[in-house]
């Protein structure tokens, strides 16, 4: 059933797949989450509201997010090169994941800081708080739960991002069903790799989960 | 000494399709000391009036000047430092709810940049302060309405505020904990001193706590004085409708009572000592009267004990005007009230 695949290249695939998806994660988020802390303050009834400003930062934002991820994945070519010196490997591959996810999870984001109540934002600005401090000591840790869980849909939607990742020889399991699976109609290898990434999902999605009910929990 | 000046204070709500006048050149002056109070119906402007004070809200136009520094002509670093002496508590609360109470309590402080071991002796005062001790490290959701704005009021008060602003304060909490939250309020101004503006809808928080007060309608400040002056002699129509609120018995029936057209009606007024001593009694007895109390109140009134009554006398005219006459002569105020053609009882204007 496994013709010319062995044990050894699903566990590298395996590994490749989790390096792409924790380093591309990590980059979505330290870059998504400013952009989010933009988004926020500068949008509707934010604290420092400026219409123009959200309006091209908004588009901007939903022009990357409504690029198909192939596409995106070829357009990034020339940036990739520049960055990591070369198109194509595991390497290559994150600086598509990391610039299609950013976008993705500065909304996610936004949306928590939203969530924040509004009063309490208040409260600190009556105390005096400059933006910074608003930042860092309110908005960060009562919109927590929402950017934890956040980063873990990030995570798992960029475990099938990283598949298409194949394309530029991103490898990762993904990479593997699809070459082996779809395109040789090795089922077996397609079953296996399939299934090894759905019990990844469910990993990542247990301890996103933890980690955002560890925060929540209290706060109820 | 005056502390809070606004003065000619106008703030037009734009958002919206058409512009809202929230204040239309609104003057206030508020002595340091001062427990004041502001109160009007819903939409008169209470809220923008107390968010004008530390510029939360900026006015369109007029000044802010608070102990002595106009707060309209500051930069944005400098009113932020401004800001850190004047103290605000809500409604809601407004607690981070990530942190602990103690959390909550530091949190001005670390806004200051206090050092932390000074700080977490000041929280430590603070919960002492506001009887939260042994609560330090619950968090906001597991806390009732009066244990959250305790944590509030400690909170407010972390940075020596000159001034705490007080924003429909119990409006969110039952009778006996707005009472206990009230009765806060006042030990921390016997204690700190702090001076106080409280806005709220209800004329009983005014009555329990405050010493001055301005009433507002539409933007405006209709009346404002000493409680004792707005609330026993109201002047405007609003605080009238706001006093009716209180008393609403006194302008209503008296179910099962049969009021007679030739009824000696009065409403009788007694405050400080006289509202703890047995005149009303003496001065029937004396002169061969008696009435029965159709309603009444026994509450504190800028600090100091009053009761309000409505009184139906039984004796001949002469003996109970004379007996009238007797009580304000010994400081009561006795104003006659007559049958109105509904069946309603009015209060007669007399000199
Ligand atoms: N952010 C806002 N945008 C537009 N209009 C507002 C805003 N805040 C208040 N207003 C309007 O300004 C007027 C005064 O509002 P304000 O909140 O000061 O009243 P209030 O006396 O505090 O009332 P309440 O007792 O209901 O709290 C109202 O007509 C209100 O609708
Ligand atoms: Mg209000």
């Amino acid at each position: 059933m496994f013709s010319d695949i062995t044990w050894g290249q699903i566990g590298q695939a395996s590994l490749e797949t989790l390096y792409m998806v924790a380093l591309s994660t990590i980059g979505a988020v330290v870059l998504g989450l400013p952009l989010g802390i933009w988004l926020y303050l500068c949008g509707p009834g934010g604290v420092a509201a400026n219409r123009p400003l959200y309006q091209v930062l908004s588009v901007v934002v939903n022009i990357v997010r409504s690029v198909p991820f192939i596409i995106l994945l070829i357009a990034l070519i020339p940036i990739t090169e520049w960055i990591v010196g070369t198109s194509i490997g595991v390497n290559a591959a994150i600086v598509p994941l990391v610039v299609g996810a950013a976008p993705f999870y500065a909304r996610i984001a936004e949306t928590s800081f939203r969530e924040v109540d509004p009063g309490v934002v208040e409260a600190a600005q009556s105390m005096g708080a400059s933006i910074w401090q608003l930042i860092f000591r309110v908005l960060l840790p009562e919109a927590r739960p929402g950017l934890i869980s956040g980063a873990t849909i990030t995570a798992v939607t960029l475990i099938s991002y990283s598949a298409m990742s194949g394309v530029i020889g991103g490898g990762g399991l993904g990479d593997l069903a699809v070459r082996y699976g779809y395109e040789r109609f090795e089922t077996g290898v397609m079953l296996l790799t399939t299934a090894l990434m759905i019990v990844l999902v469910e990993i990542m999605q247990w301890v996103g989960d933890r980690a955002a009910y560890h925060f929540a929990r209290r706060e109820r | 000494m005056l502390l809070i000046w606004l003065d000619g204070i106008t703030h037009v709500y734009e958002s919206g399709n058409r512009p809202v006048v929230a204040l239309d050149d609104v003057t206030l002056h508020i002595e340091a000391g001062d427990i004041f109070g502001v109160i009007g119906f819903s939409g008169a402007g209470k809220s923008t009036l107390l968010r004008t004070i530390n510029l939360l809200e900026k006015p369109s136009r007029g000044r802010v000047v608070v102990d002595g520094r106009e707060l309209t002509a500051l930069p944005k670093r400098e009113l932020q430092e401004a800001r850190k002496r004047i103290g605000m508590i809500f409604q809601h609360f407004h607690l981070l709810k990530s942190a602990t109470v103690e959390e909550n309590v530091q949190f001005p402080l670390a806004l200051a940049k206090v050092p932390s071991q000074k700080a977490k002796r000041r929280v430590e005062d603070l919960l002492a302060l506001v009887g939260l001790e042994g609560y330090e490290k619950h968090y906001p959701a597991q806390l009732s309405g009066g244990q959250k704005q305790r944590v509030a009021i400690a909170r407010a008060l972390a940075n020596d505020p000159v001034v705490l602003l007080c924003d429909e304060a119990t409006s969110a909490l039952d009778p006996e904990t707005t009472q206990s939250i009230l009765d806060l309020l006042v030990d921390i101004h016997q204690k700190l001193g702090v001076t106080m503006v409280v806005v709220t809808h209800e004329m009983s928080v005014v009555s329990r706590i405050c010493r001055h007060v301005a009433v507002m309608e539409q933007g405006k400040i209709v009346e404002q004085g000493g409680v004792i002056d707005v609330l026993l002699e109201p002047k405007s129509a609003v605080a009238k409708r706001l006093l009716g609120k209180r008393d609403g018995q006194l302008a209503g029936r008296f179910p099962g009572y049969e009021v007679k057209p030739d009824a000696l009606l009065c409403e009788a007024i007694l405050l400080g000592d006289l509202a703890y001593s047995p005149v009303l009694a003496q001065v029937a007895a004396t002169h061969g009267v008696t009435f029965t109390i159709l309603s009444g109140t026994v509450d504190v009134l800028g600090g100091k004990p009053y009761s309000h009554m409505v009184l139906d006398w039984h004796g001949d005219l002469d003996s109970v005007q004379a007996a009238w006459r007797r009580l304000r002569d010994v400081g009561a105020k006795v104003r006659p009230l007559r049958l109105a053609a509904a069946g309603e009882f009015e209060l007669e204007v007399t000199g």
